[in-house]
Order: C-alpha cells, then sequence, then structure tokens
C-alpha cells in the first residue's frame, strides 16, 4: 500500500529537504500509517518532488524590503520561530530556554526539540527519533505539567529527566512486545537521544547569539517571504498546469506518482493515501478532478491548505461556476473517485481554510496550537503532536 | 571483601586474574543517587555484574595452565552483593566497583603479578566505556560522576594503566575489556579528560605476551541483553572453553596470539543472526603466551549449506573419516543449513539425494577447525 505526500510552496531541494523526507517518513509510519494498515513498515511512501517547476524569482525577490527577509536561511531560523510561536513570556536564558517552555507545556518543548532534531538527522536517526517521539507524546499527553518541572534547575536537568521519564513511560494504548523481542542495552551511551541533545545546543547557541535582539522582528521577513513564494508557486502552477492532453511539468510529476503508487497496489494492500501540504492540495484535487479522475483514493488528507478557497474563486479545472452559496445545489461533492477526504486547518495559520462549507462529504478537523506560522515554515510534518492528532482524527473518522 | 579465591605457592607462577562488573551507576540516569546534570545517555545496566561473574565462575571451574595455576582473584562489582562459588557453593561477600575499591584490589592484583616473572596476569571489565580519543578507552566506576567538579576521577584511564603494567614482572597479560568506546557529542566539547591511572606508566617498558582485547571497534558500541551474560563475554568464554585453542604438540591450548582472533570471529558471525546488533572486537594480541590448556579437543560447530540452496529439502549428509560415517549433520529449517557439532579434523562430506533430483558426485573434503567451519557445497541438478 502506498501513501503520496504532495508538498506545498517554498519546498526547495536542499541541505535539510532529506531530513525533512525521512524525519516525515518515519512519523507518518509511527502515527497515521498505524491507524490505517497493520504493517505500517511495508508502506512504501512516495515523495513526489515539484519544487525545481515552482516559481524563480529573477531578482531574487529584491522587491521585498530588504531588512525584512535579510535573516531567511539562517542557520537560526528555525529555533527562533519556533521559540517565537511559543510566545513565553519571559526574556530568553540560554540555560533555562527549554525549561521555560516546558514550564507552559511538555508538548511544546517536545515538538521544539524534535522539529529542531529532526534537521541534520539521517534516516537511520529519524527511525529513531520517530520512535522515541510515540512515546514522548504520549507521555505528554497524560503528563501535560508533571512535578517533577518544580525541582528542574537548568536545561541539562531538564533533558535528563525528560529522557528518564520517557524512555520509563509505557504507551498506554499500545501492548507491550518487551517480551517478544531482545532487549539489547549498550554498555556506553546508547545514543539514541543523540540527535535530541544536539537540537537543544543548537537551541541554546540560538539564544546566546540572539541575546538582546527582539524576536517579533525576524518574523515580519519571513511571513513576507513566505507570502512572495506562496504566490509565486501558485501563478506559476495555474499558469503552467496545461490541459489533460499535454499537462504541465508539476502535474505530469503528480499523475506520474499516482500511477507508480497504483502498480504498487496489490490485493494484499489495497490501499492509496495522499497527504498534501498547502498547494500541494490544490495540486492533487486539480489532479484527481481533472487529469487523472479515474484512479481511486482511499485516504486524501489536506493540511494548511486552501482548496476550498481556490473553488470559492473557482480556479479548479472542473470548478462549476453554477455551484455556489446561493444555488439550489449549494455545495460542491467530495470527488468520486476519494472515498474519505480530511482537511486539517488551523485557525493561526494563514495560509490553511477549512472546507466542510464548500464542499459535500469533507471531514474539517481543527489543529489548535496557538501556534503562528506552522505553514509558512512547513513545520506541521515535523511536529510530534501534529502526527498524532491526525492520527487520532482519522482513527475518529474510522470509528 | 573482593578476593574471592587465593592459593599461591611461594617461588611458582601462577595466574592471578581481577574481575570487575559494574551495572549500578547511581550518578546516571534512573540512578539512586545524585544525578548528573548530563549523563550522557548513560543508563543502569543489568548484564556486567551477570557477565563478570560468568567470567569469574569459568575461571574457576576450567582454567588449567599447569606452567601457572590459578592463584587469586580478584572481584568487584556493582551493585555490591554475594558471590557463589561454583564447585563448592562457598559464598563471599563482594564489594562494589568504586573507584577507592577498585584501586585497592588493583593494587593486590599487581602486587601478586609482580611477584614472578612467569606469572599471568589477566585483566577484566564490564561496564560503560567512552572513549574521547582513538585509543585511549574510558571504563567508568560504579561512582562515576559522584563529584561533578571532578568528572573524571572515578572513571579508569585504561590506556595508562595498560602502559604502567609494562613495570609488572608478569610475562603474560591478557586484557579482556567489555565496554563500548562511543564519543557522545558532550565528550566532544571537553577538551582535557584526566581519568585515572591504576598504575602510572615508567620509563621501564619490558613487554612479554601480551593481548589486549577489546569488545569493540573504536566509536562502536558494545551489547548485553538484559539479565544476561554479555555477547562478548559469552564469545570469550566460548573460546577459552576450546574454540579459542589451537593445537600445539599435542595440545589444545588458548593463547594470547590465537584467542583475539578467534571472539572476533565468532561474534562476527553472530552478527549475522536476525534481531542481533552489530559488534566487531578489536585485539591485539602477540605471542604464544599460555592462558589455558584444553583438558580435551574442542566440540567445532560446522555450517553447510548446499547450493542452489532449495536442493537441501532433498538431502541427507553424513561425515566420513577413512571410510566410516562418524556423523550426520542435520538441517536447520530457519537456516538452510546442515549443521553438527564435531572434533577438528579432516571428514568428507557426502552428500545423497534420495529422490534423485540432485546429485553430487564427488565427496567434499572439509578442514574442521575451530572456532567454526562454513562449507558450500554445489550440488548438480537433475532434468
Amino acid at each position: 500500500m502506498p501513501l503520496i505526500f504532495v508538498h506545498g510552496v517554498n519546498v526547495r531541494k536542499g541541505v535539510s529537504y532529506d531530513d525533512d523526507v525521512n524525519n516525515r517518513n518515519a512519523l507518518f509510519q509511527r502515527f497515521l500509517l498505524k491507524e490505517i494498515v497493520s504493517n505500517p513498515q511495508k508502506v512504501k511512501i512516495l515523495n513526489p518532488y515539484w519544487g525545481d517547476y515552482g516559481v524563480k524569482f529573477a531578482w531574487d525577490k529584491k522587491s521585498l524590503p530588504q531588512s525584512a527577509i535579510e535573516e531567511l536561511g539562517s542557520e537560526d531560523e528555525l529555533p527562533l520561530i519556533l521559540l517565537n510561536q511559543i510566545q513565553l513570556e519571559q526574556e530568553l536564558n540560554s540555560e533555562t530556554v527549554l525549561l521555560q517552555v516546558a514550564k507552559k507545556s511538555i508538548a511544546d518543548v517536545i515538538d521544539l526539540l524534535w522539529a529542531v532534531s529532526a534537521e541534520g538527522a539521517d534516516e537511520s536517526q529519524a527511525e529513531d527519533l520517530a520512535d522515541l517521539a510515540v512515546r514522548a507524546v504520549d507521555y505528554a499527553k497524560h503528563n501535560p505539567h508533571p512535578d517533577w518541572l518544580n525541582n528542574i534547575e537548568n536545561d541539562d536537568q531538564l533533558l535528563r529527566d525528560l529522557q528518564e521519564e520517557i524512555d520509563n513511560w509505557q504507551p498506554q494504548n499500545t501492548t507491550s512486545n518487551a517480551e517478544d523481542s531482545p532487549q539489547w542495552e549498550v554498555l556506553g551511551s546508547d545514543g539514541n537521544w543523540n540527535p535530541i541533545s544536539r537540537g537543544a545546543s543548537r537551541i541554546k547557541s540560538t539564544v546566546v547569539s540572539w541575546a538582546g535582539r527582539p524576536i517579533t522582528n525576524n518574523i515580519r521577513g519571513v511571513l513576507k517571504g513566505e507570502v512572495a513564494n506562496f504566490i509565486g508557486d501558485v501563478f506559476v502552477y495555474l499558469s503552467k498546469r496545461g490541459t489533460q492532453d499535454e499537462p504541465g511539468e508539476i502535474v505530469k510529476k503528480i499523475i506520474a506518482t499516482l500511477l507508480e503508487a497504483k502498480d504498487l497496489i496489490n490485493t494484499e494492500d489495497d490501499k492509496l493515501i495522499v497527504v498534501a501540504h498547502s498547494m500541494g492540495g490544490n495540486i492533487i484535487y486539480d489532479t484527481l478532478t481533472h487529469f487523472l479522475p479515474d484512479i481511486e483514493v482511499d485516504v486524501l488528507v489536506t493540511v494548511g491548505s486552501q482548496v476550498a478557497l481556490f473553488e470559492e474563486m473557482k480556479l479548479f479545472q472542473v470548478s462549476d461556476e453554477t455551484i455556489t452559496a446561493q444555488s439550489k445545489v449549494n455545495r460542491v461533492s467530495k470527488p468520486a473517485n476519494v472515498h474519505r477526504w480530511i482537511n486539517v486547518f488551523d485557525f493561526n495559520d494563514f495560509l490553511g481554510f477549512a472546507t466542510e462549507s464548500v464542499f459535500q462529504g469533507v471531514k474539517d478537523f481543527e489543529y489548535r496550537t496557538g501556534n503562528l506560522l506552522l505553514a509558512a515554515h512547513n513545520t506541521y510534518f515535523n511536529l510530534p503532536t501534529f502526527h498524532e492528532r491526525l492520527a487520532e482524527r482519522i482513527r475518529d473518522t474510522e470509528s | 571483601m573482593t578476593t574471592i579465591f587465593e592459593k599461591i605457592e611461594k617461588d611458582k607462577a601462577h595466574t592471578h586474574v581481577f574481575i570487575i562488573g559494574v551495572g549500578k551507576y547511581p550518578h546516571l540516569l534512573n540512578g539512586e543517587g545524585t544525578k548528573l546534570d548530563n549523563p550522557m545517555g548513560l543508563r543502569q545496566l543489568t548484564s556486567p555484574p551477570i557477565s563478570a561473574k560468568a567470567f569469574a565462575d569459568w575461571i574457576l571451574k576450567n582454567l588449567y595452565n599447569p606452567d601457572a595455576p590459578l592463584g587469586s582473584i580478584e572481584l568487584l562489582l556493582s551493585p555490591a552483593g554475594e558471590y557463589v562459588q561454583p564447585q563448592d557453593g562457598e559464598q563471599f561477600p563482594v564489594e562494589g566497583a568504586t573507584m577507592e575499591n577498585i584501586k585497592t584490589a588493583f593494587d593486590r592484583w599487581y602486587n601478586r603479578c609482580n611477584f614472578h616473572k612467569n606469572n599471568v596476569a589477566i585483566f577484566y571489565f564490564c561496564g560503560h566505556g567512552l572513549e574521547k580519543i582513538v585509543g585511549y578507552p574510558l571504563l567508568l566506576a560504579e561512582d562515576f560522576g559522584k563529584n561533578q567538579l571532578r568528572l573524571w576521577e572515578n572513571a579508569i584511564d585504561f590506556n595508562s594503566t595498560y602502559l604502567g603494567m609494562a613495570r609488572c614482572q608478569a610475562k603474560t597479560q591478557c586484557y579482556f575489556i567489555d565496554a563500548c568506546r562511543q564519543t557522545p557529542s558532550e565528550l566532544q566539547e571537553i577538551q582535557e579528560i584526566r581519568a585515572t591511572a591504576l598504575v602510572h606508566p615508567s620509563t621501564s617498558q619490558k613487554w612479554g605476551e601480551v593481548l589486549k582485547l577489546f569488545a569493540t571497534h573504536t566509536s562502536q558500541k558494545a551489547y548485553g541483553l538484559n539479565d544476561q551474560i554479555t555477547r562478548f563475554t559469552d564469545a570469550l568464554i566460548n573460546c577459552l572453553n576450546g574454540l579459542g585453542s589451537e593445537k600445539q604438540k599435542k595440545q589444545w591450548l588458548v593463547t594470547t596470539g590465537k584467542l583475539g582472533l578467534n571472539v572476533t570471529k565468532i561474534l562476527e558471525k553472530s552478527n549475522k543472526e536476525p534481531n542481533t546488533p552489530q559488534q566487531k572486537p578489536e585485539f591485539n594480541g602477540t605471542g604464544i603466551g599460555i592462558i589455558h590448556v584444553c583438558s580435551k579437543p574442542p566440540s567445532v560447530p560446522v555450517d553447510i549449506a548446499l547450493n542452489p540452496i532449495e536442493a537441501s529439502n532433498f538431502a541427507k549428509l553424513s561425515l566420513f573419516q577413512t571410510g566410516t560415517c562418524v556423523s550426520e549433520p542435520q538441517l536447520d529449517l530457519s537456516s538452510q543449513k546442515w549443521k553438527d557439532i564435531v572434533l577438528p579434523n579432516v571428514y568428507s562430506c557426502r552428500t545423497y539425494f534420495p529422490l534423485s533430483k540432485y546429485c553430487n558426485p564427488e565427496d567434499t573434503e572439509m578442514w574442521v577447525q575451530p572456532p567454526y567451519t562454513e562449507e558450500e557445497i554445489e550440488v548438480i541438478k537433475l532434468v
């Protein structure tokens, strides 16, 4: 059974692209796929990359005020943005920044640590991180404000005790298979938490280097850059998507992946799952309704996407101008070849929209994080709690 | 008390053994004491005290070296507890492997080893290990991290200790280090580590027959199953039992020159088993210093694979010596290999196919030698 992930805007192959794919794949297998198939490890995850066909800026975004974008691409960007999202009230202290976050919410500190640690993690480390994430998320769910935090004085102690707590935590909805599989112990540092330790060091260094400067100034630049990329990718897609006979490069890439996935389906594993983020949702909707309407998709998950907004503007190839809020049939039917469609959005994600008012047969779920820029930085899929909640939503729609 | 065995005859050479097994670390993760702020991912362990006891058991029950009979065993275990002699059930209280106890026991062991030039000195450590600089392992005592201001005072600087042992008269020396040699990221940030040398090196550098055998290569991990003997110690004991021996003058001898190679071979073979983490020992062994004289020839495992593998289901195998069938290997269904355990020798392996689906016109000659023998026999499919 294959899963296709269609990425959103502003995804370009660079240093962290492979890390993001590894991390996302591992988290899909530990959370979402566990709800759908019995053996998630056997699921082939396909990641069609269309970033090369996205917008290219002839002046490298010189039209944006330079002060606003000078921080884009900086190594410090991710920890800073994430820290800003958490909206700490106190001034950041490099020795206790994680403790500050943890006291607000253990789930937040886990998301922060895992998202930062995912960068630079190879495939095997991503697998280890995802395994740890399963226990970490469950621990946070059952212990949002644990008492032991009151005895912690610094981030080193926080990481030490968090490791102990999570290592010793047995997820409550899983059965232990400890008796079935051998439990190896390592006569030294087992290294499972090394990526987390490195992530914590990176956060610490960022806070040290950013001392005295307001974080919020940085956010405006990221926002402007993100909006420019979004508008650019949208225009490029709409103007170059082509026709059924001659599809554009982006559509061709998605069609090829869908056909590859179709070939992988067999009687034993007969499901096809598509997860699409942001602009990826619009591209897959257009593809499934117009360019390749014969392919059957069992579960479509759109995350932080604008499918309903595009339909309101009648931008899809199959958009019917006569269907509006005022027409007799006042909602568009879910594509016939999509059996289940779940749309996840966050009120604080300025690029994510609800769909139920426009489409019939779709289930909207709100992912309430209080975070401001999840979509802006594509961090949705690096956050363990997001994957856990997505899996919950799938479970809810099945029950 | 840490001396669990002492029997020394005046003016005679002996084998003196120092065994340390550390599983309890109060200052590391899940420890019972005041924990280090940053314990570098080091947890409590269960396999080292079990492994150390198993090694002590083997020494007491089996070690035989007419030129240097067993003279003494120093044993330290964490958690501290009782050691029950495998032969007569006598119980000994055993002290914990704190640095203070290690130093005291080491001094006793060193002095005994140093008493006669033909002595055999055996040092065994099983517990947490780290390595900041290649070739400089740090072995952690139970009370590692007791003082955050002097973090490394309760870690053994193995390399300095080893170099210091050049001062010791004992001609044959063996060091078995069952510990990881990884460098946690936290260690990389520390400029200089000054751990404790149990004996300081001097200008005297007289080496005899020496074997340094590490459970793993530099920057790699060593493993044990929870509540079981570690992979390395298990292989080490199997080799001491004979799989690490070679025949010399009609005797099967475990020597400083052969033991390391055969322990490595055994662990590399078991690396292929499912759900087994990869572990490759490193050794540096010289000479033919005798550690143990086997009481009988070793029983050597033999694996025979047929090519093509499908032929295995139709075959019947026999091992012959001078025309007589001496053994019949059995098919292991999971690996599809034919397995047997036989004495070291030259065998002719005959492959029959009762249903005549395949044939093997000629017997295959097999040289069975410790630590194990693997053979692949090509057979012909009959149309």
